[in-house]
């Protein structure tokens, strides 16, 4: 204990002797462990923002895409792939309550986008051709009128319900329900206004425009098959079994086999926030391991200094020998100093780490980001482990080296 | 003061027989010391004289544990050197040995307290509630000594040499040595701070204190008691001075 005192004394001295190099060798650790503490967080943080806005969507969704797929790989869509055959009649059979029980509102989808025009005000918006029971399915809520009804998409009627940011940038403080707008070449009337959810990863809900379905499909995109269909469940615990009914219904209407792939994918959000965790893990990951080579350079700056210091200290240890400093208490010396740089930097960089996460959740916040800043206590036990790691690994070596200056050597060295 | 060296053991301090070294660099020998064989009583003042090459340094530093003999046998204060290990002798030199050096070897970024107290650092063994207070007495005693309690809180480095080799010798007292090595102590002091140098080793001896010094100078070696002249590496003359210099009647150190 008093020879680890001493040791500490002993580099408190050599510390303030040399504050400029001493600070430029902390320096590279507190960078190395701000770093990591960085990544760490505020990736935890983005990775539940982005998870959030999938939880949001409900788990007990079902997404029903055209286009064979793996299970855990991106979707025939994704790759810019249109595919024909999923058709509303497909959607029409799922409503069949005896075939599937758990299936509660189940919406058809085209999706395209368009220039929206209300008077001399303009912008293009993502159209999306839904059906009524979509309401249900999106957890949509309105804000003022009502969401289009059976009737409007039978008849395939020209109206639309704005998403709010739409509804804001095309008539700001007026209300928009009653009057006309014009979407592509044709006239539509507002017959409702959906409240404000926020960015997802899914698209800006805010930033849509509904329609009905037969609406869109004849008059705006001339076609007869959906981008997708969505569905709610009532009971979560019935996805599976809900998913393989659906696979199995869709397969002998598309004419394909049993035993074969389907020539669509049906996805589920706990699924989808799955493949997302581990995506944006392997992503975090990779992260944190650029970050730690900063932090073997800092290391490696620890050790360059020891190597240099030792060469102008031979003297000093040969003395510290002369005077009664064993073997052990030289090798002790160098390696508490090491040691105290690195835990030093590890120090100052979790400080700085956590002063930067605060700051990166107060901008997100402010930028309308639903951010929970991460402030788990083991990236900072971690970022310590490391640092302690790191002082003892780059400074074992000229600690031993230190032990081998030979003391009448260093003594007679003018 | 410090305290006077315990000389009331009968026992020779320094016996040594056919003492030798020879380093080995890859497949080069160099006989640095090749023999070298006396005995050395408490409270004498010895000085090792010979010219560079001679194994002078070599045999101070077989004398003061720093190095180990690779020929003959080295008894301190009645034991047998060659049975101890690293430890053993490293606390040999912090308890019983004081070192001054010819470039001063004081941590020029410390203190002259802070340098001073160096030895009692590596102090593992006295033990006690009166440690530190004990520790603290001595280093006021041994600047004292010296006088230059009046500069205890200067940094080592803005002393002139002459202070500097003061600040050495207090390091060297402080842990009360039974023998203090001095390597060249005035060999980078101008005259007159030699000539003062020479002065506190002498008084140091009067107290009792056993001083061997290594030097090249022959009217420095003549402020001792006896000089042994080393050749070659082997010791070759072993004598008492006659008409011994005092530092404290001359003008400058020749």
């Amino acid at each position: 204990m008093y020879i680890l005192l001493l040791s500490l004394k002993m580099t408190w001295q050599n510390f303030a002797a040399a504050k400029l190099r001493t600070f430029l060798t902390v320096l590279g650790i507190i960078i190395g462990i701000a770093s990591v503490v960085i990544v760490l967080s505020v990736g935890t943080s983005a990775q539940n923002v982005l998870l959030d806005q999938v939880r949001q969507i409900g788990s007990n969704k079902i997404a029903i895409l055209p286009g064979a797929s793996a299970d855990d790989g991106p979707p025939a869509i994704a790759f810019g792939i249109v595919s024909t055959t999923l058709v509303s009649s497909d959607v029409e059979q799922l409503r069949n309550k005896n075939s599937f029980p758990y299936i509660e509102n189940v919406s058809g989808y085209v999706s395209t986008s368009k220039v929206v025009r209300y008077k001399k005000e303009n912008a293009a918006y993502e159209i999306q051709g839904v059906e009524p029971e979509a309401v249900v399915v999106e957890d949509i809520t309105l804000s003022s009128g009502r969401f289009l009804s059976d009737a409007e998409n039978v008849s395939s009627r020209r109206v639309a319900v704005l998403g709010a940011d739409v509804a804001k940038e095309l008539f700001d403080q007026k209300s928009p329900v009653g009057e006309v707008i014009g979407i592509g070449k044709a006239n539509y009337r507002v017959i409702g206004v959906a409240q404000r959810r926020g960015k997802s990863f899914a698209g800006n809900f805010d930033e849509t425009v509904y329609i009905p379905l037969l609406t869109a499909q004849r008059n705006i995109l001339g076609i007869n098959y959906l981008s997708f269909a969505r569905l709610s469940v009532s009971d979560e615990s019935k996805i599976a079994e809900t998913e393989d009914a659906i696979r199995s219904l869709l397969k002998s209407r598309h004419g394909i086999p049993q035993d074969e792939e389907g020539d669509f994918s049906v996805r589920n959000i706990a699924a989808a926030i799955e493949i997302l965790s581990k995506i944006t893990n392997v992503m975090k990951y990779f992260l944190v391991t650029v970050a730690s080579i900063a932090l073997v350079v800092g290391g490696i700056g620890i050790m360059n200094m020891m190597l240099i210091t030792l060469n102008k200290r031979v003297r000093e240890i040969g003395l510290r020998v002369a005077l009664g400093a064993r073997s052990r208490d030289i090798a002790l010396q160098f390696l508490v100093e090491s040691i105290t740089i690195s835990i030093m930097g590890g120090a100052v960089g979790s400080l700085i780490g956590y002063g930067i996460t605060q700051v990166v959740g107060i901008v997100a916040v402010q930028n309308g980001i639903n951010w929970h800043v991460s402030n788990e206590i083991d990236v900072y036990v971690l970022a310590f482990a490391i640092a302690g790691v790191i002082g003892i690994v780059f400074g074992i070596y000229p600690a031993i080296k230190a032990t081998r200056v030979s003391p009448m050597e260093a003594l007679r060295y003018e | 003061m410090t305290e006077k060296p315990d000389n009331t053991s009968t026992k020779p301090l320094i016996v040594c027989k056919d003492l030798g070294k020879t380093f080995y660099t890859g497949d080069i020998e160099t006989h640095a010391l090749r023999s070298a064989s006396c005995t050395i009583d408490r409270g004498e003042f010895v000085s090792i004289m010979g010219p560079s090459g001679s194994g002078k340094s070599t045999f101070m530093h077989l004398l003061s544990f720093l190095e180990e003999p690779t020929k003959g046998s080295y008894h301190f204060d009645g034991r047998d050197i060659s049975t101890f290990d690293g430890s053993t002798l490293a606390k040999l030199r912090n308890q019983e040995i004081g070192f001054i050096f010819q470039a001063f070897n004081l941590l020029s970024r410390l203190s002259v307290w802070d340098n001073v107290e160096l030895p009692l650092l590596y102090d593992f063994y006295t033990k006690g509630l009166n440690r530190s207070k004990e520790h603290k007495q001595r280093i006021k005693d041994a600047l004292e000594s010296v006088g230059l309690s009046h500069r205890a809180d200067y940094k080592a480095q803005y002393l002139s040499g002459g202070e500097k080799q003061r600040v050495a010798i207090a390091r060297a007292l402080v842990n009360n040595p039974k023998i203090i090595f001095a390597d060249e102590p005035t060999g980078n002091l101008d005259s007159k701070a030699g000539l003062g140098v020479m002065q506190i080793l002498q008084e140091l001896s009067e107290k009792g204190h056993t001083i061997i010094m290594v030097t090249h100078e022959h009217s420095t070696a003549m402020h001792a008691t006896r000089i042994i002249g080393l050749k070659d590496g082997i010791l070759e003359t072993d004598e008492p001075v006659e008409n011994r210099l005092f530092a404290k009647d001359e003008q400058e150190l020749k």
